[in-house]
């Protein structure tokens, strides 16, 4: 009876600590080691711009911040130059190059374009920008889109990537979340 | 024959939890009025029970140590002093099988005392014995928390006078005292100081305030215990001792708790023992378990907002003569939904979300918790040791082990991505703690004592905070005495701290070492103005390195669209506070009040900066870390008038204001002035307390400094409802509490998601305590006979 009871209370005592050594997993991260991060960092905005007439890339802009928001401040940031009274055709791609091989962002955003829709928001008006691709639901999407340019067209360009989860895209801009807004320079190369 | 009160002292080296100097006031029926000359006529009259059995103890020494006056207990545990002139006396009570204790009587006339003895555990009560008066103000006692029970450890804590809450949505909530919290609040379970990503805004404290025996603010030397940095003020969170459990029965409880607003539902409950008497092992196993739903403000449901909760805890004591060893195992672990409205990309977003009143995403109720949510667990094991060497000395060795993991799930932009969660931090925290209490030395006690932390911090995910090694170690001298009606406590600690900090920066590790070391004390002096009534005047410093967030921190906080960057020249803090507090404790008004100034250097502060910083998600303002010279104070006060035994009203108001004495500027997000009448009518077994609360506008914040100026001030109009009933020979509480019965719509200045949405509607929330004693005596009797 009385020995019973001893071995109940070693045993209750060693599954207690065996708890306690379970509990501390041998795989969890130390402290000096390099993080490792799996969540979607996008780190390069690039933006295409082909001249309809000629078929070639007439300019491409970049903003890159590689490591994120807050550190360090944005390795690149280029001012988008242009023609006036011109169609161009531009494509945007996201990039994480904080990842070797870096990884396009772009083809995640295709997979679920129907929760996402980049908006073009000139501050002068000077570009008129029509979005030419579409998601499944026949709603526009911006990865591509047509770019009218006008004269005086110096200002600036906002690209805006919105991530509108949960069946909420229905074209309008104001909702969701942002994931993308760059401001880009414009100047006009020809005035 | 008059009324007289009579103040009895628990000597500190008999309270199982050493941690603080309670003082108990006990009020009684006196006899005889005795003359102010003094004469040697006083009787001291008693009796000896033993708490195990309730049984009367026979040969019991009772000695009054200074007179050199002695007897022992008759068959019936009773004993009778004569001829005693002074009117304060130190009692000795020693017994063969029980653990010596001293008590210091003040005593004016012929009394009667029953004195409960348990091992080492005792009890004190006089001829009768008020338990309202027995509460203290800066705590939280059994029969209050039962009433709380349900509710998180946070919003428990506010029932202690200067206590506040900051709170993260409606789920999320953490103490704020006397205006400060996070780093400055210390928390206290379980005689283990709570280790955790306390740094965090949005990050509640990981402990089950269910199985709190009791909840305590410490405002005395035995703070420096526990910490040196507790500049806002150190709460306790104790469980009732292990060594209480009684053989043969099997004692517990059970409570049963629903919810109206988030539709939800919780079980909690104990159950322990002692094995037998000749092997005195016992047990107590304690478990939780709740899970909510979305909460509805009056107008709408609030999207992600469920919660769901499991704990557990083993907790095991041995008792071999004069060693008590203690053994825990603790287990935490909650998913918590984050507000779906709250979760912006950047600024034009968050602009946005403040300027709809209305969240854009529009839910229903569901207990399903998506994206973004918090996943959080805490693990404690506790191995506790304390030696009785005798009736003066006794040591303590206190180990222990934490491990704190903090997973965050943000929203992510496709489902097939990783399901890993954006960010994963661990904080393993080993501490050692040993300490030597001594009685009786001189009229003095001191507790001298030293402590060791060794910590580690890793992460996995996005950058918030670098992993960190900490290594600290402090010594600790207090001591306490009464002296001609004063009762003087006074402390000093010596810490010394050295932190290792690892930053990664585009793929190169800086490795930053620091090493902070100082003082911290305490003084204060206590004197009874009265028989009722007592003033208490404390001074203390302390000190609080800067943290590795304060220091290190570089990145984006979702929440609030914002960027903060943290400050590697910050210098510690150093606060200086002051107090009086004035407490009456009259037949039918109780009164007390506290008055405190706050002096701190260095406060460390986010300060706004006018360049925000250029991302790929747009242009984000920045907050730095800054140090400044600040002041605090303020005035906490509960008054309470008992009319007659069926009605009583309380009033309670917290007042405190912050100024950056620098700039001359009030502290922002600092908690605004807020105050409590509840008027209360017992009969019997129930007892009713309907209370209106208001909360005043915050005021005092510098003019555009932030998004949305401070909400609106407010009502509540809340109330309890309690039932006490026999059933099956158990004594059954039922309560009923009800919350914001008007459904007033109302936001709180110290809720962050404030900017989104209203706070919740109206709550009923229903409680069943049902005690469990399972009697064994029988059963055992049958199982010895065949041996």
């Amino acid at each position: 009876m009385k020995s019973n009871q001893i071995k109940t209370a070693l045993f209750l005592s060693f599954s207690a600590l065996l708890f306690t050594f379970n509990a501390c997993k041998s795989d969890d991260p130390k402290p000096a080691d390099q993080p490792i991060n799996e969540g979607e960092l996008i780190t390069t905005l690039k933006v295409e711009l082909t001249d309809s007439a000629t078929g070639r890339v007439f300019n491409t802009a970049y903003f890159k911040d590689l490591d994120g928001e807050g550190g360090n401040p944005p390795t690149q940031f280029d001012t988008i130059k242009l023609n006036g009274n011109r169609t161009y055709f531009c494509k945007v791609t996201l990039l994480d190059e904080s990842k070797t091989p870096s990884e396009d962002i772009t083809e995640e955003v295709k997979e679920e374009a129907h929760e996402h829709l980049f908006v073009y928001e000139s501050s002068n008006q000077k570009i008129k920008v029509s979005i030419t691709d579409k998601d499944k639901n026949n709603l526009p999407l911006g990865i591509e889109s047509k770019w009218q340019t006008m004269n005086n067209l110096d200002g600036k360009l906002k690209v805006i990537l919105k991530h509108q989860s949960n069946g909420i895209k229905n074209g309008s801009a104001l909702l969701g979340e942002t994931d993308i807004e760059v401001d880009f320079n414009v100047i006009q190369m020809d005035k | 024959m008059e009324k007289k009160s009579r103040k009895i002292y628990l000597p500190i080296h008999l309270s199982l939890k050493k941690s603080v100097l309670f003082l108990l006031c006990l009020f009684f029926l006196g006899l005889k009025l005795t003359a102010q000359t003094k004469p040697c006529t006083k009787t001291l009259r008693g009796k000896v029970i033993d708490t195990n059995d309730s049984m009367p103890l026979n040969h019991c020494h009772i000695e009054i140590t200074h007179l050199k006056k002695s007897t022992f207990t008759n068959q019936r545990g009773e004993f009778m002093l004569q001829n005693i002139c002074d009117d304060s006396i130190e009692l000795h009570v020693s017994h063969l099988q029980c653990e010596h204790l001293h008590l210091e009587i003040k005593f004016f006339h012929d009394t009667f005392i029953t004195i409960y003895i348990q091992h080492t555990e005792i009890d004190i009560q006089g001829a009768k014995i008020s338990v309202e008066a027995k509460k203290e103000i800066a705590s939280i006692g059994k029969k209050q928390l039962e009433n709380l029970k349900g509710q998180s450890i946070s919003e428990m804590m506010t029932e202690l006078s200067g206590v506040q809450l900051l709170r993260n949505g409606t789920t999320i909530a953490k103490p704020v005292v006397n205006g400060l919290h996070s780093n400055r609040v210390i928390l206290i379970n379980n005689e283990i100081r709570q280790e955790g990503q306390n740094w965090g805004l949005d990050h509640a404290p990981e402990i089950d305030g269910n199985w709190a025996h009791e909840i305590q603010l410490i405002k005395g030397a035995d703070a420096l215990r526990y910490a040196s940095d507790g500049i806002g003020g150190v709460i306790i969170v104790k469980p009732h001792t292990i060594f209480r459990e009684k053989t043969n029965i099997i004692n517990g409880e059970r409570n049963y708790i629903l919810s109206r607003n988030g539709r939800g539902g919780a079980t909690t409950g104990f159950l322990g023992n002692k094995i037998s008497n000749k092997i005195p092992l016992y047990w107590r196993f304690y478990g939780t378990a709740s899970e909510s739903g979305n909460i509805k403000t009056p107008n709408y449901f609030l999207d992600n907002t469920g919660k769901i909760e499991t704990n557990y805890a083993i907790h095991l004591g041995y008792q071999i003569k004069r060693l008590k060893t203690e053994l825990l195992f603790s287990h935490f672990k909650n998913k918590i939904g984050i507000f779906t409205g709250a979760h912006i990309g950047n600024l034009t977003d968050l602009q946005n979300a403040i300027n709809t009143n209305r969240p854009i995403i529009e839910s229903d109720f569901s207990y399903r918790i998506n994206r973004p949510y918090q996943w959080v667990t805490h693990d404690l094991v506790k191995f506790k040791n304390e030696y009785i060497v005798n009736s003066k000395n006794t040591l303590e060795l206190i180990l222990s082990y934490q491990n704190n993991n903090r997973q965050e799930y943000d929203i992510i932009r496709s489902g097939n991505a990783s399901k890993s969660p954006s960010f994963d931090y661990y904080i393993k925290t080993t501490m050692a703690d040993l300490l030597w209490t001594r009685t009786d030395f001189h009229r003095l006690n001191f507790k001298f004592g030293g402590f060791a932390l060794h910590q580690r911090n890793a992460f996995a995910g996005r950058f918030v905070i670098p992993g960190f090694i900490q290594n600290g170690g402090a010594a600790y001298f207090i001591t306490s005495s009464n002296f001609n009606g004063f009762k003087f406590e006074s402390g000093l600690r010596y810490d010394i701290k050295h932190l290792q900090t690892y930053l990664w920066q585009l793929n190169i590790l800086n490795v930053d070492e620091r090493t902070f070391n100082n003082f911290t004390y305490h003084v204060q002096i206590k004197k009874n103005t009265g028989k009722h009534s007592s003033i208490t005047l404390a001074h203390n410093s302390s000190w609080r390195p800067p943290a590795p967030n304060e220091l290190f921190s570089n990145g984006l906080h979702q929440g609030l669209a914002s960027i903060e960057i943290g400050n590697p020249n910050l210098k510690p803090e150093r606060a200086f506070n002051n107090l009086i507090n004035f407490q009456h404790k009259g037949h039918r008004s109780t009164f007390e009040t506290e008055i405190f100034y706050k002096h701190i250097f260095n406060f460390i502060n986010l300060v706004p900066d006018n360049e925000p910083v250029l991302t790929i998600r747009g242009a984000y303002p920045v907050f730095r870390f800054e140090q400044y010279r600040a002041e605090i104070f303020g005035i906490n006060y509960l008054y309470k008038y008992q009319f007659n035994k069926n009605y009583f009203i309380q009033n309670t108001a917290n007042i405190a204001f912050g100024n950056n004495l620098e700039s001359n500027q009030p502290l922002n997000q600092f908690v605004p002035i807020n105050s409590k009448l509840s008027v209360g009518f017992q009969k019997n077994k129930i007892t009713f307390v309907p209370n209106i609360q208001y909360t005043f506008t915050q005021f005092r914040y510098v003019l555009n400094s932030d998004l949305k100026a401070p909400p609106k001030g407010f009502f509540l109009i809340g109330a309890q409802f309690n039932y006490e009933f026999k059933f099956r020979k158990q004594t059954v509480n039922f309560n009923i509490t009800f919350q914001n019965l008007s459904n007033q719509i109302y936001r709180e200045y110290l809720n962050r998601m404030r900017y989104f949405t209203d706070e919740a509607g109206y709550n009923i929330i229903a409680k069943l305590n049902i005690p469990l004693n399972i009697n064994l005596k029988n059963n055992r009797k049958n199982e010895i006979k065949p041996n």
